[in-house]
């Protein structure tokens, strides 16, 4: 009950935002819904005790289903970008899955920053059709023929984000979460229980990825813009750090103040450091925090 | 009837034999002991017939049915379940989660939840109701195996592998903590790996002598104490 009545609090808090809120707040807040779809992924992976980066990978797919389809073929249409980003991020994650499920711990984590970073250079190079190192213009997305505009996007975001609490709120009840949590403790004796666990994994992943990819597409919408740099290790990073931020945090929202505090002491920081050196100092001190934690 | 027969199992380690052509049978029901020696290869055979391990050669069939390549989940959905000389749990969990946890693992990534009934049921029939918000790392050595056994039982098998079920249990209690599991695993068919000769004798209907890989004699529970083991 208390995970519902949360659910209905981040309504009414996000309604307040946008009621109240300078346009900078406003788009702060749409930014940071988005992205905590793709720290939700991050997170789910964790929850197997997987960390994944390569998530960024999934993230960019997402964008670029947008970016490509209204470069290559006019489709401003956000259910056509819903669905493309849907699929392409599924399939993503299921092969990286498939690729990656037999491996553990550093092994995990460098596979799929390898095959984001062939998807970051693939990106980077293919101008004609990824605008490389530019990027795709994504526009403010349609739906049928209407113009989203500021407040469609904005709803959009928090039907999403929403949505997500739900499903972590039904995912945290259920059979998979329980089987995730045996797998990240003892693999073996859930092997000797009947469970696939590599198939366990890349049904994960595929879940994960289309989360991020859901990110992905949104952030684009939200900075009218998609590059290769989503699908760069650092991007990676950051989702890693969020996502390792929100488990210290109530579900069913922590996945949001978790991307909200990252992104909030990441926007502060910057005026300081450069980026990769605030993911990689942010990075240590998450882990440094989750091994106090976990003592 | 044989539920359970492996055919000439081999199984090395770099140079050694740890299992040399055994064959063996566990029928409808029974209750078999392996016994032998340390580094007999005892847990390699229980290894091999959960499909743990693959078998260098030899083949294992459950009710005729050829299932030496499968894996160990297959092998568990099909009938085999297993417990461990050193107990596999899920130690930060609690009892009732862990049980949750092997109910989880026979339904896959599904979104719906672990039936509350069917978790309970299991912890009342080993007597773990009262401990279900215990987590498992807290519990007794005899809790923890009875804890083991009753995650295995859940997929409810035809063959029961139990290794070593009394190791680490307090000597008094090891007679009492068989009783109490057989009695619950009543109609299962039962290999158990056993030390304690005397556990063997008054629980076991056939026993199994291994020695350096190979089985060297197989004998009724009475006679278990007059063998060279």
């Amino acid at each position: 009950m208390r995970g519902w009545l949360s659910v209905v609090a981040f309504i009414g808090v996000a309604a307040v935002v946008f009621a109240a809120g300078g346009d900078y707040l406003k788009f702060v807040a749409a930014y940071v819904m988005m992205w905590s779809l793709a720290v939700w992924g991050a997170q789910l992976l964790l929850r197997y005790g997987l960390v994944n980066f390569g998530i960024g990978g999934a993230y960019a797919v997402g964008g670029y289903a947008a970016g490509l389809l209204y470069r290559h073929f006019g489709i401003a249409e956000v259910t056509l970008h819903i669905l493309t980003a849907v699929v392409a991020a599924g399939l993503w994650g299921l092969l990286s899955g498939v690729v990656s499920a037999r491996v553990r711990g550093v092994q995990y984590a460098l596979l799929n920053l390898a095959l984001s970073m062939v998807l970051y250079s693939i990106l980077l190079k293919f101008y004609w059709a990824t605008g490389g190192s530019d990027g795709l213009y994504v526009p403010l997305p349609r739906f049928f023929d209407a113009s989203l505009g500021d407040l469609g996007l904005y709803l959009l975001a928090l039907f999403f984000a929403t949505a997500w609490m739900t499903l972590g709120l039904v995912y945290s009840q259920s059979a998979a979460a329980r089987l995730a949590d045996g797998v990240r403790i003892n693999e073996l004796r859930v092997s000797a229980l009947g469970a696939h666990i590599n198939r366990q994994i890349a049904a994960a992943s595929a879940l994960a990825s289309v989360s991020a990819g859901l990110g992905g597409l949104g952030v684009a919408y939200v900075t009218s813009h998609v590059s290769p740099h989503y699908a760069h290790w650092s991007t990676s990073g950051e989702l890693v750090v969020a996502a390792l931020l929100s488990n210290f945090l109530p579900q069913p929202w922590g996945f949001v103040a978790g991307a909200a505090a990252y992104q909030a002491v990441r926007l502060f920081s910057l005026q300081f450091v450069t980026p990769e050196l605030f993911v990689g100092v942010a990075l240590l001190a998450t882990l440094g925090l989750w091994r106090y934690y976990r003592r | 009837m044989a539920v359970l027969s492996a055919v000439d199992l081999h199984k090395s380690f770099g140079g050694v034999k740890a299992v040399d052509g055994v064959t063996i049978e566990v029928r409808d029901g029974e209750r078999l002991a392996v016994v032998g020696p340390n580094g007999s290869g005892k847990t390699t055979l229980i290894n091999l017939l959960s499909g743990l391990y693959p078998p260098d050669k030899g083949r294992v069939f459950l009710q005729m049915r050829d299932v030496t390549k499968a894996p160990m989940h297959v092998r568990v959905r099909l009938g085999i379940a297993r417990s461990f000389q050193l107990p596999q749990l899920f130690p930060e969990l609690t009892v009732y989660e862990n049980v949750a946890v092997a109910f989880a693992a026979l339904r896959g990534f599904s979104l719906r939840a672990v039936p509350h009934e069917e978790v309970k049921s299991i912890l009342e029939l080993f007597d773990l109701w009262d401990k279900r918000s215990v987590k498992a790392v807290s519990l007794s050595e005899g809790e923890k195996k009875v804890l083991d056994v009753a995650l295995a039982y859940v997929s409810r098998p035809k063959v029961l592998l139990l290794d070593e079920p009394t190791s680490s249990v307090a000597e008094e209690d090891k007679m009492s903590l068989m009783e109490r599991l057989l009695e619950k695993l009543r109609g299962i068919s039962i290999v158990m790996v056993e030390h304690d000769l005397d556990v063997v004798e008054k629980f076991a209907e056939r026993v199994v002598v291994m020695r350096a890989g190979k089985v060297v004699a197989t004998a009724k529970p009475a006679d278990v104490k007059t063998l060279e083991i």
